[in-house]
């Protein structure tokens, strides 16, 4: 078992992918249609992959990231730079996400369960399988500890950025996390020694 | 420091730092502090080993990003466009926009014209505008653009729709571009190679089902009659 395989962070939230970010962003406020849609193509997949962790319809997913894409396009000119333009389209899309819920009721906040594909080599199969039940696992958690730790090991971000995403405090961040890892350590003990994990 | 750190307060700390180790995000200092408690702490060791275990699953991607993504990316632009510019069509001055979206064209047409590979075309006929908003159409429509024996459709696309929005229709309609735009922004299509004894009215219904087409007709039926 290969667990150790760890991805590299995701892109956005480091300086030089700011750069980029925010150039494509004054462009977008300028009304540059070929601008915005990089920037759409560039966080479309990602965007949806973290909606998948909060939703599993997959039209409230497309929507909350138009929502959030809308709001990219008319509000891009009043972005200050004051934070990194990934921790301000997570905010939009954060809060684009909640609505959407919320008007969709309370069933719509279970998690997607992702379908894989069969092909693929015994440990790329093995990958697909933690995954999986590491998607179990989240389910379990309420939809802010789990939107904490998608933030943190999905898109990367930081505990302060994931404060002004979540529009809560470090303090917040801390406590959501902390409860999220105590519970998993629960509900996933194997995680902890590989070896002793056999297949359910 | 603090000097009345003990060990247990700063086990705490180390363990609350944990997540931001493993996700690249804790500072140099934090770091520094992690690394040497671990070296002496199993219950952080086994912690750390955890939160990696926990990261690298939850950021696996579920499958290889495929063609299929791509399309549905681009439809989802395409709707969300439809909606901003039914919304504030008032608002923005039609001229920049219109450049802007000249522009995007332009460019649209120099990379499907690699990705068919059709006969090179004069550079004036890509930089020439798009119809004029009001004029007839249907005028100039009996003049197919040259080169364009195979196509079996002629349409004129909306001067919104985009490159990714283009593709994936082509690509659904299973058709190519084998001539145009015309002087008045009419494209000739063909089906794709392998497909060329098949009907063209699956591929023109689509057409004629997408938004960001303006117009389509089989070249056939467009003949005027004797
Ligand atoms: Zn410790």
């Amino acid at each position: 078992m290969r667990a150790e395989a760890v991805t590299p962070p995701q892109p956005g939230t480091k300086a030089a992918d700011n750069d980029r970010e925010l150039a494509l962003l004054r462009l977008v406020a300028q009304g540059d249609r070929q601008a915005f849609e990089t920037l759409y193509a560039d966080y479309y997949r990602r965007l949806g992959r973290f909606l998948a962790r909060l939703t599993q319809r997959q039209e409230l997913i497309e929507e909350a990231v138009n929502d959030t894409f809308w709001v990219v396009w008319q509000k891009g000119g009043e972005f200050r730079g004051d934070s990194l333009v990934s921790t301000w389209i997570m905010g939009i899309a954060y809060r684009c996400t909640l609505k959407t819920l919320r008007r969709a009721g309370g069933a719509a906040t279970e998690p997607l369960v992702e379908e894989y594909e069969d092909t693929g080599t015994p440990e790329v199969q093995a990958q697909q399988e933690l995954r999986d039940w590491v998607g179990k696992g989240l389910r379990h958690l309420p939809l802010e500890q789990r939107t904490t730790l998608e933030l943190a090991y999905y898109m990367g971000h930081s505990c302060e950025e994931i404060g002004e995403i979540m529009d809560c405090s470090v303090g917040t961040v801390k406590a959501r996390m902390f409860h999220a890892r105590v519970k998993l350590r629960n509900l996933l003990p194997a995680l902890g020694g590989m070896t002793e994990r056999g297949k359910a | 420091m603090n000097q009345s750190d003990d060990v247990f307060s700063i086990h705490r700390r180390v363990w609350e730092l944990i997540p931001w180790v493993v996700n690249g995000r804790a500072s140099g200092e934090e770091l520094r502090m992690v690394e040497e408690h671990l070296a002496s702490c199993g219950d952080c060791r086994e912690e750390h080993e955890f939160q990696t275990r926990l990261r690298a699953a939850m950021s696996a991607e579920p499958r290889p990003e495929s063609q299929a993504d791509g399309v549905a990316a681009a439809a989802s632009l395409q709707r969300l466009w439809q909606r901003i510019d039914g919304e504030e069509e008032p608002a923005l001055p039609v001229v920049r926009r219109r450049a802007s979206s000249s522009f995007a064209r332009g460019l649209l047409l120099a990379v499907l014209i690699e990705a068919v590979g059709i006969v090179a075309l004069s550079a004036a006929l890509w930089t020439r505008d798009s119809p004029r908003p009001g004029a007839p159409l249907y005028r100039t429509l009996s003049a197919p653009a040259e080169g364009a024996s195979r196509a079996t459709i002629r349409a004129v696309l909306q001067p919104t729709l985009t490159l990714g929005e283009l593709q994936a229709l082509l690509e659904r309609a299973q058709l190519q571009i084998v001539a145009g735009p015309s002087d008045a922004g009419v494209y000739s299509l063909a089906p794709q190679p392998a497909l060329a004894v098949a009907s063209a009215q699956p591929a023109l219904a689509q057409l004629r089902a997408h938004p960001g087409v303006r117009f389509a007709e089989p070249i056939d039926a467009a003949r005027p009659a004797p």
